[in-house]
C-alpha cells in the first residue's frame, strides 16, 4: 500500500528464510562468519537471528533488558527467566551475571540446551578483524582442521564458562556470536582453544 | 444530525464491505500523513473456527478460515502515538493493514476520521443491502405446512 506500512526487513518471511539459511550455515560450519547485512534492511544481526529463529512458542530471556518492547511485538516470543528459556540474549562486552545458569537440556533432550545469542563490537575471521580482539582456535565437527575466529569485544567469562556448561557433552549451550551485521556460531560440539586479546 | 457511530466491533465488517479500492487509497493517505508504521508483524493464515454445540455445549473445530491481523501505530495529535487494529477473514495482509490505519484514525478522531466515517457508512448500507436481498431469498424457501395438509387431503379426495 504504502512504504510508510512496510514490515521490517527481518520479519518479512522470504527475508527471514534467507536469514535462517545462513544462519544454518554458520552452525553447520562453526566459526564462519556470515553477513546478514543484506536482509537485515539495517536491523541489527543480533535481532534478525532471533527474528529468524523464535516464535509465539518459544521461551527467550533478555535478562540485560537489551530488547525494546517494539522488539518483543514484532518477536512475539514469551519471556522468562534465564534458567527456563530456549534462547538468551545478552551483550557480550561484560562476563557472566553470577547465578547465570543456562538450561543445558538432559540426556534424553539435549535440544532443550539453550541457544545464547551473544552481541559483541566486532567480528572476523583472523585477518579481516584487523589487530583487535579476543581471538580463539576452533576444531571439531564442520570444521576441516583448525579455523581461527576473532570475537572482538567477547569477555573471556564466556568462554570460559562455555566449558563449563558444555563438559558434558551433549548436554551444553550453543552460542551465537553477533557483531552489528555479521553472525558466527559457536555449537556445543566445537572445541574452542582461547589464543588471548590481539592489540 | 448525525447519526450515531456504531459500536467498534462493526467497523472491520463494515470496512470490509466497502469498495476495497476506495478503503486503500484512502488508508494510504492516511497512513502517510499519520506516519503509521507496523506494531507487530502483520498476519495471514488459516484459523480454525471453533464453535460450542447446544447440546453438551462441548466445543468443537468446525473447520478452517482465513484471517488475516495487523496492528498498527499513529501519530496522534499530541504527538503521541495512537493503534488501531484489524482482524478480518481473508487473506490479504495489505487490506488488513489499510482497515487497521482507518480503525484507528476513527477510533481516536483523527484527521481523516470524517472519510473513513463516510466509508464506515457505506458499508454498513452495503452489509444492509445484502441482508435485505438474503432475507427476500430466504423467504422464498418458506414452507407453510397448512397449506401442504390441505393439498394431502385433496389428494386423497
Amino acid at each position: 500500500m504504502t512504504t510508510a506500512l512496510d514490515v521490517p526487513a527481518i520479519y518479512r518471511p522470504k527475508h527471514q528464510q534467507r536469514l535462517f539459511r545462513q544462519f544454518l550455515d554458520c552452525m553447520a560450519r562453526p566459526g564462519s562468519v556470515a553477513d546478514l547485512a543484506a536482509w537485515t534492511g539495517g536491523a541489527p544481526a543480533a535481532l534478525a537471528v532471533l527474528a529468524a529463529l523464535c516464535d509465539s512458542e518459544v521461551l527467550l530471556a533478555d535478562p540485560q533488558r537489551l530488547l525494546t518492547g517494539g522488539d518483543w511485538d514484532f518477536l512475539e516470543c514469551r519471556q522468562s527467566a534465564v534458567e527456563e528459556a530456549r534462547f538468551i540474549f545478552v551483550d557480550g562486552t561484560t562476563a557472566p551475571d553470577v547465578g547465570f545458569e543456562p538450561a543445558l537440556g538432559t540426556l534424553t533432550t539435549p535440544e532443550q540446551g539453550a541457544t545464547i545469542v551473544i552481541r559483541v563490537s566486532s567480528l572476523g575471521t583472523t585477518g579481516q578483524l584487523g589487530t583487535t580482539g579476543h581471538k580463539v582456535r576452533l576444531s571439531g565437527p564442520g570444521i576441516a582442521s583448525q579455523r581461527e575466529l576473532g570475537l572482538g569485544t567477547l569477555h573471556p567469562g564466556w568462554l570460559d564458562q562455555r566449558a563449563v556448561w558444555c563438559r558434558f557433552f551433549p548436554l551444553g549451550v550453543d552460542l551465537v556470536v553477533c557483531d552489528e551485521s555479521r553472525v558466527a556460531a559457536l555449537p556445543r560440539t566445537t572445541r574452542v582453544t582461547q589464543m588471548g586479546m590481539h592489540r | 444530525m448525525t447519526t450515531p457511530i456504531p459500536p467498534r466491533s462493526l467497523w472491520m465488517r463494515a470496512f470490509a464491505a466497502a469498495e476495497a479500492d476506495r478503503v486503500l487509497a484512502l488508508a494510504g493517505r492516511l497512513a502517510i500523513e499519520h506516519g503509521a508504521t507496523h506494531r507487530s508483524a502483520p498476519r495471514a493464515g488459516l484459523a480454525l473456527l471453533r464453535l460450542r454445540e447446544s447440546v453438551m455445549l462441548d466445543t468443537f473445530y468446525l473447520g478452517e478460515i482465513p484471517v488475516t491481523t495487523a496492528r498498527v501505530a499513529l501519530l496522534g495529535r499530541d504527538g503521541l502515538h495512537v493503534e488501531g487494529g484489524a482482524v478480518v477473514m481473508d487473506d490479504d495482509v495489505e487490506f488488513a493493514a489499510a482497515l487497521a490505519v482507518l480503525d484507528g484514525v476513527l477510533a481516536h478522531g483523527l484527521t481523516g476520521a470524517a472519510e473513513a466515517r463516510e466509508l464506515l457508512d457505506e458499508g454498513l448500507t452495503q452489509i444492509e443491502r445484502v441482508a435485505n436481498v438474503r432475507a427476500a431469498m430466504l423467504s422464498r424457501t418458506k414452507v407453510d405446512f397448512s397449506l401442504m395438509a390441505e393439498a394431502g387431503d385433496d389428494n386423497r379426495a
